[in-house]
């Protein structure tokens, strides 16, 4: 018989999430918080009956979406209530952990009429800061370098957009933790070797936001959109078009593969035309190397969101 | 006919200005394309592959990803994409198959006499001539930054010779295009091509890519504006000639190379009867 309620209780992108085992990792919630969305351990089918979307580790219909790691889990979103994790035979606990917040994550988000972003975020006076960009662009080594600036952290890799009760929108905090690779480890002073790896045989690694961790959600104030030109030796600032702000925020929507196979098409953009409404996005152009520009790109971007 | 257009090419052998013709004469406008915009992803940009595959290709380990490569590629291939690539055809060290014959519609492999591949692979990842050698042969070699993806899978290349008998051994169609080729004949060279890969054949067309995608042309273009393949702090359209190993290569390198890569310097012409560079 499984677990028809889980014991433990965590606080992510907002929602009181219940799961079977511990994660020590993330934000603890109060006991008696109504839960949002369950995590167990049971039986996932090989493949949905009705696909809407498919990829080569994924297949998704309205409401739900399957996805699978060979050798580590398939994991099975329904409606934004829960997600059931199949684990493979022989594969390692912190695998299972660690995949469960990046796609079956994602498509919970969705299904919940969230916005993920592919962004990392920081909290300002202004409010929440979003930088958004594919891997490799630089955010989560940017937002590590905000926070020793002295920024508290929202959010690593995905940032999640939601509206309040007046329609704005709203960050809330994410899992504490960066996702950095050993360049970046090391531009920001920190050992590498000290640091656990994000799973085993991967080269990435995690490093906890610490006490520099935003408690609580934060209006959006502004969007930077990371970009990296090789040959380039200054840090750009530039305005968008509309169209160009929209193209943007589709474009680095978080498993924004999944959003036809869910059916949330026309609600995506919508989402994203009222995020628009109300916060710019602007491209930083860089030049393509994280660790000589750091400063440099921080210092222009906190006299940019500062103004 | 649906599946991928493969432009394969040993790092440094022409696939670039392939690219910038061939986006040239897609566009056919009046004005050049803007080198900063050439299309033809590189397949292995994880960019792409992470929404083929539903999951972010950093978070998926090396082997996690090599047993999706095949299976990514045949999902790709229900549309027509052109995509850029530099591994060999096969790995060289596993010998595992890394291209699907089921999702090409043509690959065309672009092959450059490897003495001067050597000098502009030196030059281009800011290594030393003796280094280059040695890198071209050494069958480990892979297209890889360390400390981070940047972007992209890493990328077997093994040997220079590895690299070309594998792609000329693939049992897909695939039309090899000597870079000496494109530069003394360039019209009959891209027209060939382009019968090959499906693409628009109209030579008055071809001949204004051709144009566009000159030399010179993508040379200015850098200066004025960079070009965001280059790599830190060099010039990508740097000589863009055939036989500049002369006035660089030491004997001693140029023997080492035609020594490694004899069988396959021969076939493709770049050695006469007796091993002597042509």
């Amino acid at each position: 018989m499984l677990d028809p309620d889980p014991p433990y209780r965590y606080q992510v992108y907002g929602l009181t999430l219940a799961t079977w085992v511990p994660f020590p990792e993330l934000v603890p919630a109060a006991a008696d918080a109504p839960v949002d969305a369950v995590v167990r351990l049971g039986e996932v089918p090989a493949a949905l009956p009705e696909l809407k979307g498919r990829g080569v580790r994924y297949q998704a219909a309205p409401g739900v979406l399957l996805a699978w790691v060979d050798g580590v889990a398939r994991y099975l979103t329904s409606k934004g209530r829960e997600i059931i994790v199949e684990p493979q035979p022989g594969a390692c606990e912190a695998d299972i952990k660690a995949l469960l917040f990046c796609s079956p994550m994602g498509a919970l988000l969705h299904q919940r009429e969230l916005l993920p972003l592919h962004a990392s975020a920081i909290a300002t006076e202004r409010g929440a800061v979003l930088f958004l960009g594919p891997s490799g662009r630089g955010k989560s080594t940017l937002a590590a370098h905000f926070q020793q600036r002295g920024f508290p952290v929202l959010a690593d890799d995905v940032a999640v957009i939601s509206f309040d009760a007046h329609g704005r929108a709203m960050v809330a905090p994410g899992p504490p933790v960066f996702k950095v690779w050993p360049d970046s480890v090391r531009a920001l002073g920190e050992s590498v070797e000290q640091l656990p790896q994000l799973r085993t045989g991967l080269e990435k690694r995690s490093l906890a936001f610490g006490s520099q961790r935003a408690p609580a959600a934060l209006p959006l104030a502004r969007v930077y959109h990371l970009d990296a030109v090789q040959g380039w030796r200054q840090v750009k600032l530039v305005t968008l078009a509309p169209a160009d702000q929209l193209r943007v925020l589709l474009n680095n929507t978080y498993r924004k593969g999944y959003v036809a196979g869910l059916g949330r098409q026309t609600a995506h953009f919508q989402q994203v035309g009222r995020v628009l409404a109300q916060a710019e996005v602007r491209r930083v152009s860089r030049p393509d190397s994280n660790i000589f520009y750091l400063r440099e790109l921080a210092d222009e971007l906190v006299a940019d969101f500062t103004r | 006919m649906k599946g991928i257009v493969w432009l394969a090419s040993y790092p440094k052998s022409g696939n670039t200005w392939f690219r910038a013709f061939l986006a040239n004469l897609l566009a056919d406008a009046v004005e050049p394309v803007d080198i900063n915009a050439l299309g033809a992803q590189t397949f292995s940009s994880v960019d792409m592959l992470d929404e083929v595959v539903g999951w972010e290709c950093t978070d998926l380990t090396l082997a996690e990803l090599a047993a999706l490569r095949l299976a990514a590629q045949e999902a790709l291939a229900v549309e027509e994409p052109v995509l850029k690539v530099h591994e060999a055809c096969t790995d060289p060290v596993s010998g595992a198959s890394l291209f699907s014959p089921a999702a090409t519609r043509a690959a065309l492999y672009f092959i450059r006499n490897p003495l001067d591949v050597c000098v502009s692979y030196a030059h281009h990842y800011h290594i030393t001539l003796d280094e280059a050698v040695a890198f071209m042969n050494e069958p480990r070699n892979r297209i890889r930054r360390k400390g981070g993806m940047n972007g992209q899978l890493p990328q077997p290349l093994g040997t220079w010779s590895h690299h070309v008998a594998s792609w000329m051994e693939f049992p897909g169609r695939v039309l090899p295009i000597r870079y000496e080729d494109m530069l003394a004949r360039p019209e009959e060279t891209f027209l060939a091509a382009c019968q090959f890969a499906g693409f628009p054949d109209d030579l008055a067309r071809i001949r204004r890519a051709v144009t566009h995608a000159s030399f010179d042309r993508l040379r200015a273009q850098e200066a004025a504006n960079g070009f965001r393949e280059a790599s830190r702090g060099s010039v990508f359209f740097r000589s863009g000639k055939a036989g500049g190993w002369r006035n660089v290569l030491s004997p001693g390198q140029v023997q080492t190379i035609v020594q490694h890569h004899d069988a396959v310097m021969r076939r493709f012409g770049y050695l006469d009867g007796d091993g002597t560079p042509v």
